[in-house]
């Protein structure tokens, strides 16, 4: 099974690629390589696509009824992901990428067809937790790593999806927190307060996150399409916002942090 | 620097009234709502306008006169024995007000649940039904140490929720609280009441306000930076809370309650 795949990165012949896909046993792994800090601008969220959908392919079509499950993290030492790339969304009138791309890569992952373990390996801020809370877990390295929604800080409202994921997945003394204080999660305190499952020492953090990953990866075996629809039935009030269009100008509304 | 201490004269409310219901005072960037309705400071017209007067000042101060700068708000009672106890069932009782629920009482927890400030309750004392929903929609709770119950009485009297009613508390609360809460009804006081998540902190009586005015004024800088948005993001995290709150239905108590002589 170890030479089953061999590793893609993503975008394809770039020479700064912004996403690798490895797989090892059933578990793909996808690293973001995006320096400095995995933000989400349109060359990042197609690579992500791209990367999801040979997974999905693999699981749902090519290798159907085999186990199968994704991890993903990140090959910087200090970011997970660091959210939005507000640079990007300051210097073009993309105002739609906020609705039709990054919205629609949360909505894509948070009803994967398999089980998805985010090994947070650093900070997760902003977009950055969105996107590791639409996994089905979240391992944190122990020793480093905050979660953080900072958006009342930047100063930026959040999209009626954003907001919601944190209503839909956190228990509500963290919700207000979080969004409000904003409080920053990190070690145990990260674990007590529901942002993510477990903690690992950094040098163990892949090591636990494939174990949760092979412990869901029979569920797509079994269940096939199943997942996504269960996905689909339990995080309906989720899937609904953020299906919702908003047009975002950021020049609007933030001053750019540069 | 201007003496903040001294920027805000304290006002009381219904202005010009020998019997003020609420006081509004200011120290430092913070504004204290004090209710002083005796005996425990329920929901009426009176008490209701009173408070939305209060909360136009601090509202007009964070936003307008004194856009940019810090503010943040605490409310508490004058009262040693009760926070609030909820509605004023016997003027509902007296009078066909069936649309005070809907339109003051639920518009008023929805003002508060969306206030573009950092809201603290400082609960003093016993907070009980429509006392406890107002307090759960300010965004941190402190409660008095050593004495002080919550608890949401309506199955005992009996009384339903209306809808917004019920979904500030399954908003607002873990739904292992918000069961116990509506249907024993459970009272929950002290630690019982931070492990629960009905409230954020407690602090002995003499540290309460205190405490809360530290709750403040973490939350005093939010407005400064954010303005507007500090609403904004309210109404994104509560969208479903508000839109049940806006429900206008016709109350009328004296169908299914026993007014407490």
């Amino acid at each position: 099974m170890s030479t089953d795949f061999v590793p893609i990165s993503f975008p394809r012949n770039s020479a700064e690629p912004a996403v690798k896909l490895t797989k090892a046993g059933d578990v793909f792994t996808l690293t973001m390589t995006a320096t400095p800090d995995n933000r989400f601008n349109p060359t990042f969220v197609k690579s992500i696509n791209d990367a999801l959908d040979v997974v999905e392919d693999w699981a749902l079509k090519s290798h159907r009824g085999k186990p199968c499950a994704l991890i993903t993290t990140s090959d910087s030492d200090k970011f997970y992901s660091n959210g939005l790339d507000i640079v990007y969304l300051f210097q073009s009138s993309d105002t739609w990428f906020v609705a039709d791309q990054f919205l629609q890569l949360l909505k894509r992952v948070l009803l994967f067809p398999v089980i998805t373990v985010a090994a947070v390996n650093g900070h997760a801020f902003a977009g950055g937790l969105l996107f590791a809370l639409c996994h089905d877990y979240r391992i944190l390295r122990a020793d480093k790593g905050l979660l953080s929604l900072n958006e009342i800080d930047l100063p930026s409202s959040l999209l009626p999806g954003m907001a919601w994921i944190p209503r839909a997945k956190l228990p509500p003394t963290t919700v207000h927190p979080l969004i409000f204080g904003p409080k920053r999660y990190g070690g145990q305190a990260a674990v007590d307060a529901g942002l993510v499952d477990a903690i690992a020492p950094a040098d163990q953090l892949l090591t636990v996150a494939n174990k949760w990953a092979e412990k869901g990866a029979p569920k797509v075996a079994h269940a096939g399409p199943i997942v996504s629809e269960l996905k689909k039935d339990m995080y309906a009030d989720v899937v609904a916002k953020l299906e919702i269009r908003t047009e975002v100008d950021v020049r609007k509304k933030m001053q750019a942090k540069m | 620097m201007a003496d903040k201490t001294t920027d805000f004269v304290p006002l009381s409310f219904p202005r010009d009234s020998a019997k003020p219901v609420m006081t509004l005072s200011k120290a430092g960037h913070v504004f204290t709502l004090t209710m002083t309705s005796p005996p425990d400071n329920r929901f009426n017209p009176t008490f209701v306008q009173s408070m939305n007067e209060a909360l136009d000042i601090v509202e007009d101060w964070a936003l307008k006169s004194h856009r940019g700068e810090p503010c943040a708000l605490i409310t508490t009672s004058s009262n040693d024995k009760f926070y609030s106890n909820g509605l004023d069932v016997m003027y509902l009782f007296k009078n066909p007000d069936t649309w005070f629920i809907s339109d003051q009482y639920l518009q008023l927890l929805k003002r508060v649940l969306l206030f573009p400030v950092i809201t603290v309750a400082s609960l003093n004392g016993h907070t009980f039904a429509g006392g406890l929903l107002f307090a759960l929609c300010h965004d941190y709770r402190i409660l008095r140490a050593d004495k002080g119950l919550l608890s949401l009485n309506e199955i005992d009297l009996p009384s339903s929720l209306h809808p917004g009613m019920a979904w500030i508390a399954r908003a607002k609360l873990p739904p292992t609280t918000v069961h116990p809460l509506i249907f024993e009804p459970k009272r929950y006081g002290g630690q019982a009441a931070v492990d629960a998540g009905l409230v954020d902190a407690i602090a002995p009586a003499d540290q309460l306000l205190a405490v809360a005015h530290k709750w403040a004024n973490h939350g005093a800088p939010k407005v400064a930076r954010a303005g507007p948005i500090v609403s904004e993001l309210k109404l994104g995290t509560y969208a479903d809370v508000v839109e049940k709150l806006d429900i206008r239905m016709e109350i009328d108590v004296r169908k299914f309650m026993k007014p407490k002589m």
